[in-house]
């Protein structure tokens, strides 16, 4: 069964508070074909689409919110269950038909859950350490394969008003 | 390496902890030919280990182990200390500034703070300048011994000309014990980025890969790592005989000694020092004044991030390779006592979204995190008065894996440290703002890996815990070697001071055991 040790829970706390970062979740195994009713590839459905409400970054393609939303899943947590419910009730058993303003009015009465922040921190593990976002932002990230920042624009800034250079 | 020392050797000198405090100790006693076991909680990790991942590097250098934090939250996760070989210098910054002469002074500079319990170091910056000297050679500091200062990069560029255009004047890109060029075997900086999360090319210096190696080399050393002490044993006659700690395959042993040398990080020294309560020491060693664990100090930290009109990408170079100095001064008019510094520090995407708003997601919020590369970032960072109730105490019941007693940390800012960081925060709105910045951000959940303070130096020990040379008053072969002295905490990082003070103390200790005296 997946789930996450008291020490992973340490260290994504540890993250989340400190350098933002959360350890990475479990492997995914044991995808449940039912939440609540609700068949797998539907919950993962719906995950995927709260996941893009909370972070729409539209040019990276759904790929990625499906993968946080099977992560999600993969935590086995009774929550996501009830919040799933919970958002079946609230949309008159609908989630994907709604639209956006509707569906954030129904996230941020959630927000305080711990569904949502289960959603929001898989989410942002998930997203904001892959390769596609790296590349959407602009981030470099590890560069010692190319001999550093050095020679890459470490220094290449533009726009700035002329100065002196410093002593 | 080879050098192994028999548990009931009791001629050796017990350092506990390998960081800038331990790690410096342990080289300059070695040197000397004094027998030193060093006792490191953490692994061993070699430089193949370190990879320009944070998130696969923080919990490999962290220290994680159970803590309870109370007050400011988060009190706890911001005392951010390593359990590695090398401490808190495999995660550091490399920012190596002298404390300023008025920063020893702050009690008669600043005068009394309500609620603040403000003391003069019991040396001055005259005092402690040899020793700088000393310390800025071995580390290699640039801007120091004619070696010349690391390059500029945007982030730098960015807060430079924000900071011109304030009027300041003290702009470089700061002493740093990061090699602008070649040096004591360690190369030239590539500008990798990702300094806290270990130097995986060995440009930025370490106890690990410099004190350390050179301590081994000699046939006096022995370091266990993955060794955690629980406790320090006392005589007789209260004096310390030895150290129990935890070896690495679970069994308790202990390791008599001559002297023991306490450099395991605020947290930690002070855990053990109560833990090793006995009848002797009912509140604790070295606790007679009641100071033990009081007067924590971290530093007054916010982190100003400014979405600029170009692109920056501020994950370019050494993180915090940039400084203005200008605030670094005691000036009442500014509403605070002590001064602060502004450092420049860069962000992951992970980190950014998780920080600028702990909370925030939605279009808005997915909307700034696609201008990534258009952040400029710097850390201020300003002198944190010492308070009786900033503390670290131990719980009563609750027991962590080792069966230690689970620490608390209760942190609150002074009203001082309120109205500085209101200051500062203007001062790094107006800086980004002058060079056009649309939105700017501050960030105050987190500190530095600065801590200072529960153990503090001083001339009476009615008020503080050791003397000048950080020997405990109350246990004369029981010394205090890290961050932990600090009467003041400055508005300096700590690193470069922790180790002219633990030189200056590796002096005194050699020649009172020369003396016999110990």
């Amino acid at each position: 069964m997946p789930h996450f040790s008291r020490r992973k829970i340490m260290i994504g706390i540890a993250l989340s508070f400190n350098s933002g970062l959360l350890a990475s979740c479990s492997p995914m195994s044991d995808e449940p074909d039912s939440v609540n009713g609700q068949p797998g590839n539907q919950a993962v459905n719906i995950l995927a689409d709260v996941a893009f409400t909370l972070f729409p970054h539209a040019s990276l393609g759904m790929d990625i919110y499906h993968r946080i939303g099977e992560a999600i899943l993969a935590l086995d947590n009774p929550v996501i269950g009830q919040g799933l419910d919970e958002l079946s009730a609230a949309s008159s058993g609908n989630w994907l038909a709604l639209d956006n303003s509707a569906k954030n009015a129904i996230l941020e009465a959630m927000e305080n859950s711990a569904f949502f922040g289960l959603v929001r921190v898989t989410a942002i593990n998930v997203l904001y350490g892959t390769p596609e976002l790296f590349d959407l932002v602009g981030y470099g990230g590890t560069a010692i394969e190319q001999g550093g920042y050095i020679n890459r624009g470490l220094d290449d800034i533009d726009w700035l008003p002329a100065q002196e250079a410093s002593l | 390496m080879s050098t192994t020392f028999d548990l009931n050797d009791d001629s050796v000198v017990v350092i506990i902890g390998s960081g800038a405090g331990g790690g410096t100790l342990s080289r300059e006693l070695t040197q000397r030919g004094i027998k030193v076991v060093c006792l490191e909680a953490g692994p061993r990790l070699e430089l193949g280990d370190i990879i320009n991942d944070e998130r696969e590097m923080f919990p490999k250098l962290s220290w994680l182990d159970e803590r309870i934090g109370v007050g400011l939250p988060p009190a706890d996760l911001p005392i951010w200390s390593c359990k590695t070989v090398g401490g808190t210098t495999m995660h550091w910054t490399a920012n190596c500034p002298r404390f300023r002469d008025f920063e020893f002074k702050s009690l008669s500079t600043y005068g009394a703070i309500e609620g603040a319990n403000l003391a003069d170091w019991p040396i001055d910056l005259a005092e402690l300048e040899p020793y700088y000297d000393k310390a800025e050679n071995l580390l290699g500091v640039t801007g120091t011994n004619n070696i010349r200062r690391l390059p500029e990069s945007n982030n730098f560029k960015v807060m430079q000309a924000g900071g011109r255009n304030l009027g300041y004047t003290d702009i470089d890109t700061y002493n740093m014990a990061i090699n602008s060029q070649p040096r004591d075997g360690r190369p030239a900086c590539l500008q990798l980025g990702f300094c806290s999360s270990g130097c995986a090319i060995n440009a930025k210096w370490t106890t690990r890969f410099n004190d350390i190696p050179k301590a081994e080399a000699t046939d006096v050393y022995e370091l266990r790592a993955e060794c955690m002490a629980t406790e320090i044993v006392t005589d007789e006659n209260g004096r310390a005989s030895a150290v129990r700690y935890i070896d690495p395959q679970g069994n308790l042993q202990e390791q008599k000694a001559r002297v023991v040398s306490v450099a395991a990080n605020v947290v930690e020294t002070t855990r053990l020092l109560l833990n090793s309560a006995n009848s002797r020491h009912p509140n604790g060693l070295a606790n007679s004044s009641d100071q033990v664990g009081r007067n924590y100090m971290r530093h007054a930290m916010v982190q100003i991030l400014g979405l600029m009109p170009g692109e920056v990408h501020f994950y370019k170079g050494a993180q915090c390779a940039g400084v203005i100095r200008d605030e670094i001064k005691h000036d009442p008019s500014r509403g605070f006592s002590g001064g602060f510094q502004m450092h420049t520090l860069s962000l992951g995407p992970e980190y950014l979204v998780n920080n600028i708003n702990p909370a925030g997601w939605g279009e808005d919020y997915a909307a700034i995190m696609e201008k990534y590369k258009n952040f400029a970032g710097l850390i201020v960072m300003g002198e944190d008065v010492p308070q009786q109730d900033n503390r670290i105490t131990l719980h009563p019941d609750r027991k962590d894996s080792n069966g230690l007693p689970v620490p608390i940390v209760t942190y609150n800012n002074h009203p001082n440290t309120v109205a500085m960081l209101d200051y500062a925060k203007d001062v790094g709105r107006r800086l980004y703002e002058s060079l056009g910045a649309t939105r700017v951000f501050t960030i105050e959940k987190f500190g530095a890996t600065h801590n200072m303070g529960v153990a503090r130096m001083g001339d009476d020990p009615a008020t503080s815990v050791c003397n000048e040379w950080g020997q405990t008053h109350d246990i004369d072969n029981l010394f205090v070697s890290d961050g932990s002295l600090f009467t003041t905490s400055a508005s300096a990082n700590p690193t470069l001071t922790i180790i002219s003070l633990i030189m200056r103390q590796a002096d005194y200790l050699s020649q009172q055991l020369a003396q016999e005296n110990l």
